[in-house]
């Protein structure tokens, strides 16, 4: 990872750590991998799409590092409550979305542009005898 | 023949079992069935109640266990067989290996154990014999 999307992942799970996020995602925060012991459901996100960095004329000068950064939830059908899993994905991943917001916070450089993209594609995973549902959204991540 | 299985089915092999588990060689287990509602959106919820209760079962461990990436973490499982009475307290114990799994009951320091059923095995309709998985366990 690049030192400007290692900055990109600490703010965006310092934006995601949150009880707005966390009172639905019980199991936590993790970014690529949740530890074994990790109790459903929980948010995953980790970096998808590196973009190319674009670069000032004369001396290249490093303007503009945009990434594709992935945020989703994951929820097992035998996770706690009344709803179904595909609703609690989904109101866990719109719980990240207003997490996050617009705007990030890094030392040393400035976000210039923080959005969703897209919802990502929507699967299920069966483990043992249960599914396992991901849900989630694309985040364009623009630093300076 | 027949008149055997029955024998066996319907009355020795509870009152072995109930013997069993009163000297404390067997556990008691619970059988729990799913029921499953859909929401608005066609959302699917399942949720667990018991069907049958206190049945005297014995468990043991199969040379299989494995690792594997699973969920984006990493899982366990381990896998068991579980043989328990088809007819209990004078009533047949149906299992579905995909609405169904077993709990034993916890006991002393053991506490209850999870066991998530693959596939259900009827010797000659006397007792079940079911291929169990457990997941991160020690």
């Amino acid at each position: 990872m690049s030192a400007i999307s290692e900055k990109v992942r600490v703010a965006l799970y310092t934006k995601l750590n949150v009880s707005g996020v966390t009172s639905l995602a019980t199991g936590g925060i993790f970014e690529s991998k949740a530890p074994d012991n990790a109790s459903f459901p929980y948010v995953i996100f980790f970096r998808i799409g590196p973009g190319p960095v674009e670069y000032a004329f004369g001396p290249p000068t490093k303007v503009l590092e945009t990434d594709l950064w992935l945020i989703k939830a994951v929820v097992s059908e035998e996770s706690a409550g009344s709803k179904s899993p595909q609703a609690l994905a989904e109101e866990i991943s719109q719980a990240c979305e207003t997490a996050i917001g617009n705007t990030l916070t890094l030392v040393g450089n400035t976000a210039r542009w923080v959005a969703r993209v897209a919802d990502m594609p929507p699967y299920e995973e069966q483990q043992n005898d249960r599914f396992i549902y991901h849900r989630g959204f694309n985040l364009r991540v623009s630093v300076e | 023949m027949a008149g055997v299985f029955e024998q066996l089915n319907e009355t020795i092999l509870p009152t072995i079992f109930e013997a069993l588990s009163g000297a404390g060689i067997a556990d008691y287990a619970d059988v729990y069935r799913e029921t499953v509602t859909v929401d608005t959106g066609g959302g699917v919820k399942r949720t667990w109640a018991v069907e049958y209760a206190d049945i005297p079962v014995v468990f043991e461990p199969l040379q299989v266990k494995r690792a594997f990436n699973a969920a984006d973490k990493l899982l366990t499982v381990q896998q068991y067989e579980i043989t328990m009475p088809q007819t209990y307290d004078d009533e047949r114990i149906s299992i579905n290996p995909t609405t169904d799994y077993i709990s034993v009951q916890a006991r002393g320091n053991e506490p209850a154990k999870k066991f998530r059923i693959l596939t259900a095995g009827d010797q000659n309709g006397v007792h079940w014999r079911l291929i169990c998985e457990r997941e991160n366990v020690e």
